[in-house]
């Protein structure tokens, strides 16, 4: 679809191919989901949250976003991705009044305005090379020379990283989604984050192939924001902020696989790049469902215990069944083991990885292959962690204890999304269709490689959904064979974590920080920050302990930055002088100036 | 009638010229009064082949607004807020008027190389008119009081008159009413301002404004 538009070189110009079509997907089913449960959200709310501009919001953060995926002129993508930026800035700073909400919209607006910036110099570079802004002058345009090339790969993967999140542009992610509401930072992670990978994925299919050190280069960023990722996920005791995390991580484990996607198509071996480019395809979608899970079941104990940490929870799962069951299905997924849906996309990045025939760079795959697979261990931990102190256990606080599950217009869109994570985990075959199509043209694949490529991938997904049927029947009988065993003699139920004492108390419950310490020892030593009073003296008076995990990149890096910048800035600031005076004299210097040069 | 129309132009430099230097907000206020008298009769003197009953409506409509309405609302601003001199200007009158003579050396290498059509009324017209302008934009820029600066901009807006007389031979006579009128209001509208910062402030410096601000 044309429409012609009065902007210049702009046209409204849509248009739907595989790629766009499993993006629109994903965007029209979170949406759907997120926005039924951010009606629930919002009157439960009890005026917490302005309404009416959390539904405007929420409306063209969708909308936005399901013209950016279609759109096929440079002018309407970015009029799309800016629309779908500033909503999303609108949603972050809903509760406005709280210092913190404030600050991570400022934060998030400076990002995403950083890389739009980006984007629109990269566009430029592309225009001028094309003489328009159709994405298909841009395909039909002669090569970019060597150093357009680099600047627009740079331009663009600063610019769509920004939205994504990769390490170190992460920055705004883990500030902004816990300050949103639940359901916009469902949309926020489950899918405006994954718009920076569509806008990658996208120009990688125009650009064509980058060099073989730039798709080592991606691989590598990826594996260490993944890494980065979930190292911080499992050290945090908000839980929106481990998500906000874990997003890092999966959009890591995204880009690692576009990385192996580039790197096949500049080797030449088109199979490899169709596999790393579904693969990533594939995880965008299964990440898209089960963290926007994630995020709804986060706003439901949110809503129903009013706290975000962690340690303040528990005893969940009897009280809120419904949430409980979702979460469960959200945080299997999310570690990516095999019955759901999370493991489909990981899947197909590690045989990806272990498939590689050249001997040079086996090591590096392997180690990949490794570093994926330590990933995916300090998921579990960091889910199990989440899942165990937030729903098992006793109650750590009175709110908890009054928690109570949510209403069905809130229960619904989560059960969509937890059918659709147990769905693809079982059946993975429509869904691995859908991502070998969408990667078809950006791997230029031909259509035997890549007929001969979706049917041997297709085939084995199918018998890992197969096998994943079978530890779910195996996993009934045994849970029947367990209570039908018990059932004729007496159990004694007893406090979780009790360790035996006879009266425990929920205090000396396991701890979010305990949980996960074996793991983190070892490298949380410059991470955490302690603040340890100690007592002294004969009669101490005060002592405290405090620990807390900063940011690196945001925190102790950032500023080192800064400081630099704002010296540069302060030069140009002497000309603002406030003087109406001042501002005429500089522009009648301007003018005659430009009138002797040009004259 | 070439060489009276070349008078003037010439005079009209002149008043600018003369504005610059005076401190006098009175003289400066009765300059631009003469100032737009002459930009008045300009018309009628530059068309070679006569006058025409639009020709004469503008001739006048100019030289009632610019040379006798505007100067009244301006001394009547001035008589209200009871402000005779321009006492501390950014630059110095002297320093001023040096670099109006610049700006007019500039306004002739400029109409020199400007690309214009070919018949232009007078070789005059297009150098006077740049250096009007940038004569009243100098005025604004190196002056502080208000009412200096309301002067600064309506010599601003004579240089564009005359300029736009230089390239329009038949002037849509409905846009320059139009623009006469917006000038007008403009500084009927200023008039009144001024009168407003001098109550508030007790002095009508623009740099006091500054203050308004963060």
């Amino acid at each position: 679809m044309i429409y012609p538009w009065s902007l210049p070189g702009a046209a409204f110009h849509l248009g739907v191919d595989p790629l766009s079509a499993a993006f629109l997907f994903l965007v029209l089913v979170v949406g759907f989901c997120a926005g039924i449960y951010g009606e629930g959200y919002l009157s439960a709310s009890s005026g917490h949250i302005a309404k009416a501009p959390a539904r405007f919001f929420f409306a063209t953060l969708v909308i936005s976003m399901a013209f950016l995926v279609c759109a096929r002129n440079a002018v309407l993508f970015l009029v799309c991705w800016e629309i779908m930026a500033l909503s999303a800035f609108g949603l972050v700073s809903l509760e406005h009044q709280k210092e913190e909400v404030r600050k991570a919209g400022k934060l998030y607006l400076l990002c995403t305005h950083t890389g739009s910036l980006c984007l629109l110099t990269g566009f430029a570079f592309l225009w001028r090379n094309a003489g328009s802004f159709e994405f298909s002058a841009f395909l039909a345009a002669k090569p970019l020379s060597m150093f357009e090339r680099a600047s627009v790969f740079w331009l663009f993967l600063i610019g769509f990283g920004m939205k994504a999140g990769f390490w170190p542009l992460h920055i705004w992610l883990q500030e902004a989604h816990p300050a949103a509401p639940s359901h916009a930072s469902a949309a926020m992670s489950g899918i405006m984050i994954e718009m920076g990978l569509y806008g990658l994925l996208r120009f990688f299919s125009i650009l064509g192939p980058v060099s073989i050190s730039a798709s080592v280069f991606l691989m590598i960023l990826g594996l260490f924001t993944a890494f980065f990722g979930i190292l911080f996920a499992s050290m945090q005791r908000d839980f929106k902020r481990l998500l906000a995390y874990s997003s890092i991580e999966n959009i890591g484990i995204i880009l690692a696989a576009s990385g192996l996607g580039c790197y096949g198509i500049s080797r030449g071996n088109p199979a490899l790049s169709l596999l790393g480019f579904s693969a990533a395809i594939l995880h965008t979608l299964n990440h898209g469902f089960f963290k926007s899970l994630m995020f709804l079941s986060a706003g439901s104990v949110y809503l129903a215990t009013g706290t975000r940490d962690i340690e303040s929870c528990g005893g969940l799962q009897k009280i809120m069944p419904g949430v409980s069951a979702f979460t469960a299905i959200g945080s299997l997924a999310i570690c990516g083991l095999p019955p759901l849906n999370g493991f489909t996309g990981e899947w197909l990045l590690y045989c990806g990885f272990l498939q590689m025939g050249y001997r040079r760079e086996i090591i590096f795959f392997s180690l990949a292959a490794a570093v994926l697979s330590l990933i995916g261990g300090l998921a579990v931990i960091t889910f199990s962690k989440f899942y165990g102190l937030v729903f098992l256990g006793k109650a750590r606080s009175e709110s908890a204890q009054k928690a109570k599950d949510p209403s069905s217009l809130m229960l619904i869109p989560m059960g969509i999304l937890a059918s659709l994570c147990l769905g693809i985990g079982l059946f993975p075959g429509l869904a691995t269709k859908a991502a070998f199509f969408a990667a078809a043209d950006i791997s230029r694949s031909t259509p035997l490689i890549f007929s001969a490529g979706l049917q041997k991938w297709s085939a084995l997904l199918d018998a890992v959904g197969l096998m994943g049927a079978m530890v779910w029947l195996l996993s009934a009988l045994l849970w029947s064979i367990k209570k039908t065993s018990l059932k004729k003699r007496p159990v004694a139920r007893e406090m979780t974590w009790g360790c035996g004492f006879t009266a425990p108390t929920p205090r000396m419950q396991y701890t979010g920080s305990s949980y996960s310490m074996p793991a983190t020892r070892i490298i949380d030593g410059p991470l955490v920050k302690k603040e340890f009073h100690s007592p002294n003296g004969y009669w101490p008076q005060s002592s405290s302990f405090h620990s807390r995990v900063p940011d690196p990149a945001l925190d102790t890096w950032l500023p080192k930055l800064t400081t630099p910048l704002e010296g540069l800035i302060a030069w140009p600031k002497k000309i603002q002088r406030g003087k109406l005076q001042f501002y005429l004299l500089y522009a009648a210097a301007f003018l005659i100036v430009i009138l002797l040069w040009k004259l | 009638m070439q060489e009276l129309s070349q008078i003037l132009l010439v005079l009209i430099a002149l008043f600018s010229f003369y504005a610059l230097g005076n401190s006098s907000l009175i003289g400066c206020i009765k300059i631009i009064a003469l100032q737009g008298m002459c930009l008045g009769l300009l018309p009628l003197i530059i068309d070679r082949q006569g006058f025409g009953i639009q020709i004469l409506l503008i001739a006048a409509g100019m030289f009632i607004l610019k040379g006798v309405l505007i100067p009244r609302v301006l001394s009547y601003a001035i008589r209200e807020v009871k402000i005779r001199r321009e006492m501390e200007p950014l630059i110095g009158y002297n320093a001023s008027l040096l670099i109006g003579v610049f700006l007019i050396g500039i306004s002739f290498i400029l109409a020199s190389r400007l690309p214009l059509p070919e018949n232009i009324r007078t070789s005059l017209l297009v150098p006077v008119s740049l250096s009007v302008l940038m004569m009243g934009m100098l005025m604004m820029i190196v002056r502080v009081k208000a009412v200096t600066q309301v002067i600064g901009y309506l010599m601003f807006e004579n240089g564009i008159y005359l300029f736009g007389l230089a390239i329009s031979y038949q002037a849509p006579w409905l846009i320059e009413m139009g623009v006469l009128l917006d000038v007008f209001v403009a500084v009927f509208i200023m008039g009144i301002v001024i009168n407003h910062i001098a109550r508030a402030f007790d002095s009508i410096n623009t740099e006091n404004l500054t203050n308004l601000g963060d």
